[in-house]
This record gives C-alpha cells, structure tokens and sequence, in this order.
C-alpha cells in the first residue's frame, strides 16, 4: 500500500431539491485494497457511489486521483481516470454471448468489421486470468448463472484497464456458492493492485473480504474500521447510529440464551 | 455444475464457428420446408414451376420482403412499425402525382419517393427513440396519421394514367433483368448489405444489445437513441423504394394502397424467426419468410383451393414460428 490513495474524497457534499443527500463525505481507497462501503438503505451509499461515476456530480468538496485534485462531472470522466462501476442487475444483455457482452459499446473491429476472433480470444484471457470459469465464451449469458453473470460483468469493467473499480451489491441475488465465486474475484481484483470499493448489505460478505469498512449514516461518515480490528457489533452499531436499537435490542435479549453462538454471527 | 463443465475437451474441441450468428437453426428450417414445399407444388402442378410464376410470386413478395428488411431491424430492437402501409400510400401517392402531373423523370420520383419514406421513418423514430414510448403505440398513432396525409393529397380521387416511367421496377417484361424481376435483384442487394451490417458491423450488433436489454446497452455505451432513429428511417427509406415498385410500370394507383401490408410483413419477419420481443432475428429468415408468404399464396392459388386457405396457413405458420421462439427462450431460461 502506498502512501497516496489513489482516489480521495473529502468534504463531499450533494443536495437533491429539499434532500440533504451527503454532508461532508469523505472516503479514501488504497491501490491493493477492497473498502466496503456501508449502511443502511438510504445512507447516501448510491450516491456516493454516482458522485464518484460521475452520474451525478458533487455539489461541493474535492476528489484527488492520485494525490492531485481532478473533478468528474459526467461519467468518462470518471472512466478517463481510470474508475470502473459494475452497476446492480443493470449490466448484461441476455441475448448476447459472453464475448459481445463483455465487448459491448468498445468493440474491436478491423477495417469497420467486428473482429470476432480478437475479441474471443482476448476474452478467453481475461476470464481465465481472473480464474472465471465459463463453459463456453459464446453461448448466451441468459444461460449462465447468477454468479457467472457477475463475473462476467466485474470482467467486463476491467477491459478498460481501471484503478478503482466500484461494485454495487454484487452479491445480492446469489446464493451461497456463487457468492463465493464473487468473493474469490474481489480478491483477484485487489492481488492485482486495484481499489476495490464494495457496496454490500451483507456484512458477512463484507468481513469475508473487505480490508476497510466505511459507514454512512443519514448521508454522513459514521465510523471507518480496520476489518480485523472491528467487530459485528461496532459496524452495527455505526449503520444504526447508536448502541440502542433494534438490532441491539434484540441482540440483548437472545444473548443470555445463545451466549455461545454469538461468536461466530 | 459450471466448473465441471470446462474441460477443454468442450469447449476446444467443439469450437463453435468464431462468429455467434451465422445460419441460424431456424432459417436452415425454413430454407428446408420451402424447398419441399417447391418439390411438391412442381409434382401437384404443372403451372407451379414455370419462370412465369416464378417471376410472379418474386414480384408479388418483393415490397413484403423490401420492408421487411427494416423491419427486422426494427423488430430486432424490440421495436415495430405498423405505420409502413400508410407510409407507403403517402409516397406512392406523392410520387404517382408527381409522374403524371409534373412528368418527374425516374430517378427524380425515386429519389422523392426515398425523401418521403425517410422523414416519415424519422418522425417515428424520433418519437420512439426520445419519447420514450413503445413503438406499437407512436407507429400505430402514424399509421392514422399517414393514412389521413395520405387520403388528403389523393383528395378523394384515385391517380389514374400514372405514366410508366418506373416501369424497370414494375412486373412486366420491362422490370427484369436475366428473367429476374429488378425488385427482387433490389430486394437481395440491400438485403445482403443489411444482413452483413447487421452480422459484422459494431452498431449492427448494438441493435441486437439494444433488443436484449436498452438499459444494459446504454450503460455500456451503445448510443440507444441513434441506432433507433437510424432503424425507423431506414425502415421508412425501403417503404419509399417498395412504394416505386408498386407504381411500377403506371396506370392506376388506388386511395386503399398498403392497407394491411404492415400486417404481411410482420408475417414474413416472425415466420423468418426473429423474435417478437426482440434481441434476436436475421435478415436473411426474413427473405425466407417472404418467400414462404408468397409460395403459400401463389399455392392456394394453382390448386384452386378456395382463397381463405392463404390466411389459414400464414396463420398456422406465424403460430409455429413464435411458438418455436418461445420453447426456446424458455429452455433457456430454465437452463
């Protein structure tokens, strides 16, 4: 890890109307690492998420790529730098095959003509590099599962060979294989010396890969944790903004018969 | 069950051909019942195969298939267009008109008959594309629209004593080229030049990205909104060319022209297999599923059978072709 973070945002702040989306925001992602981005729904995770993919622009604050100051006001912006973002359930074209999709909006071409045999076997590499395993690169992606379907897309983001990429709730409507299929990805992305940012409600997931957790909360940073040096609870407790609360609560009252188990939740 | 199925052994050895789509299933289908359907209508008749029917049925199918080829790309798109048989009347109309009245020359009356088709095919477009509402709706609003246009300038009158001046695209002995009528030889050139853009263009396969999911596609970087205005005026370009065929060699042009055509050429691109809600479909099915059309009328009418039959089987083979699509978009999905 290197002392600059590759990308760096302070201050950051976005007003939607009447709506105070985010106040004073800050977040910092290291080349190597995977920072998970939490909270609960309506924390200002997606928009931070879009301030940073250049969907919707900061109102105020400053981002730094690299130690210097940049700003992104549209989405190549974002993707001229170097910041990749696999959107949730928005991503694939079930009809087309792997390679198109993983090629789709920058296709090779030679002379103005799909180069079909560059573009497979460039495909082939990429999968294989991130240990993807698909049966075969030119069925559809409507028959590949849901895990596969990830994959593909999280391959598909790094063709323009990004230094951040962002994933939002990558796992979200995978079951327990599969999410781990998606899990040993993250990790390739960041033994490749990417900055992984992962928005995740699962904090299972979350713990599973995740170097660094930061919390949102009502559109503020809540806390930031080392994710060897926090436990459930203290993440817990920054989502829901206090030590009383529902989760906790409920917490308590099981804890006296379920002591044992609490270990391992 | 993915992990172990990727031996190299499967997906090495059984390489499929490097480019996804090539003749597809269903068009090596069609391809094998029109030939039996030849086979047997030349055994049963003796008029089925003769060059005069041949040419026939080629001239009758040629503005079916003409449109047909933007259909497919329209339909490809999850779009439709059921506004070309009133875009049809208003360029027919307009250049029949202008023959008669200001003795245009032909490449004047086709190059107005273009204009025409285009900016009608733009106005739906643009509306599909920017205004975001389905197709079948804003086409269906034009095909009102066109009708009216189209109704307003005959002025209650059919254009009759159309001069032949485009008769080298019209039935007769004029409109052949080596016993071929030139609408056909229109049909297969642009035919051709679709179905390559289509295969081996980078935009070509956006519309099949666009058809899948528009969403995903604009994300990914594909300009939605310009393929789909480009895929409407091309449509409407072909319906102003198919519109000089039906002029052809003069005579009459009657107010109810292209009445019920955007219904035939639907036909011919389902039964040619592309997929209804799009994503998926070729030119070249579509020419198949015209010739099918025009073999099955030209049949009910050499055996004599009575002329309803026609409607029975285009029906019939509208509900196999879908039926086809749909097991297996299911198998797929299951998968």
């Amino acid at each position: 890890m290197t002392d600059t973070p590759i990308l760096a945002l302070s201050g950051i702040s976005k007003r939607f109307g009447a709506v105070q989306a985010l106040t004073d925001v800050s977040l910092e992602v290291y080349a190597g690492e995977v920072v998970a981005l939490a909270g609960d729904n309506g924390a200002g995770k997606s928009t931070l998420i879009k301030v940073i993919a250049g969907v919707n622009p900061a109102d105020e604050g400053e981002i730094r790529w690299e130690g210097r100051p940049v700003s992104i006001n549209k989405p190549h912006d974002a993707t001229a730098l170097g910041i990749a973002t696999v959107y949730q359930d928005l991503s694939l074209c079930d009809n087309l095959d792997v390679v198109a999709n993983l090629f789709l909006g920058q296709e090779l071409e030679r002379l103005g003509v799909l180069d079909e045999i560059a573009m497979e076997q460039r495909a082939s590499e990429l999968l294989a590099s991130l240990s993807v395993k698909i049966p075969n690169v030119r069925v559809p992606v409507a028959s590949l599962s849901g895990g596969q379907r990830q994959s593909i897309a999280i391959a598909r983001s790094l063709l323009g060979d990004p230094k951040v990429v962002m994933l939002d709730e990558p796992t979200a409507a995978l079951g327990v294989a599969q999410t781990a299929q998606v899990l040993d990805l993250i990790e390739r992305l960041r033994d490749r010396g990417l900055g992984v940012i992962l928005i995740s409600h699962n904090l299972a997931d979350v713990r599973a890969v995740a170097d660094r957790v930061v919390v949102l909360r009502l559109g503020r940073n809540a806390g930031s944790f080392r994710i060897d040096e926090a436990t459930q609870e203290d993440i817990v407790a920054a989502i829901t903004g206090a030590s009383d609360n529902a989760v906790s609560r409920r917490r308590a009252r099981t804890a006296g018969a379920a002591a044992t188990t609490e270990a391992d939740a | 069950m993915a992990t172990t199925m990727t031996s190299p052994a499967r997906s090495g050895a059984k390489t499929r051909r490097v480019t996804a789509r090539a003749v597809e299933g269903q068009e090596l289908a069609l391809a094998g019942v029109l030939a039996v359907l030849w086979l047997v209508l030349s055994l049963v008749t003796d008029t089925f195969l003769t060059t005069s029917n041949l040419q026939n049925i080629l001239f009758t199918v040629a503005p079916i298939a003409l449109i047909g080829i933007g259909m497919t790309a329209v339909i490809v798109t999850a779009g439709i267009d059921v506004s070309v048989g009133s875009s049809l009347a208003v360029a027919a109309v307009i250049v029949a008109k202008l023959l008669r009245d200001a003795g245009v020359n032909a490449p004047t009356a086709l190059l107005v008959a273009v204009g025409v088709g285009a900016v009608l095919g733009l106005i739906n477009g643009v509306v599909v594309a920017y205004g975001r509402i389905h197709a079948i709706i804003v086409t269906f609003g034009t095909l009102n629209l066109f009708r009216f246009i189209s109704l307003r300038i005959f002025d209650s009158q059919q254009v009759t004593g159309v001069p032949d001046t485009l008769e080298f695209l019209g039935g007769g002995a004029a409109g052949r080229t080596l016993g071929v009528p030139n609408a056909w030889w229109l049909v297969m050139a642009v035919g051709a030049l679709v179905w390559l853009y289509m295969r081996y263009a980078p935009t070509g396969r956006h519309l099949y990205a666009i058809g899948g999911d528009a969403t995903a596609a604009r994300l990914a970087g594909v300009q939605v909104e310009r393929r789909l205005v480009a895929v409407y005026t091309l449509t409407g370009v072909l319906v102003g060319l198919a519109a000089c065929i039906s002029i052809g060699g003069g005579g009459l042009v009657q107010q109810n022209i292209g009445t019920g055509l955007e219904l035939q050429v639907i036909a011919a691109v389902v039964i040619g297999g592309t997929s209804i809600i799009g994503g998926r479909g070729t030119v070249l099915g579509t020419l198949l599923g015209a010739l099918l059309v025009g073999t099955v009328t030209s049949a009910v009418t050499l055996l004599q059978w009575p002329s309803e039959l026609t409607a029975l089987f285009i029906g019939i083979f509208i509900l196999i072709a879908v039926g086809v699509d749909l097991i297996r978009e299911r198998r797929r999905r299951s998968r």
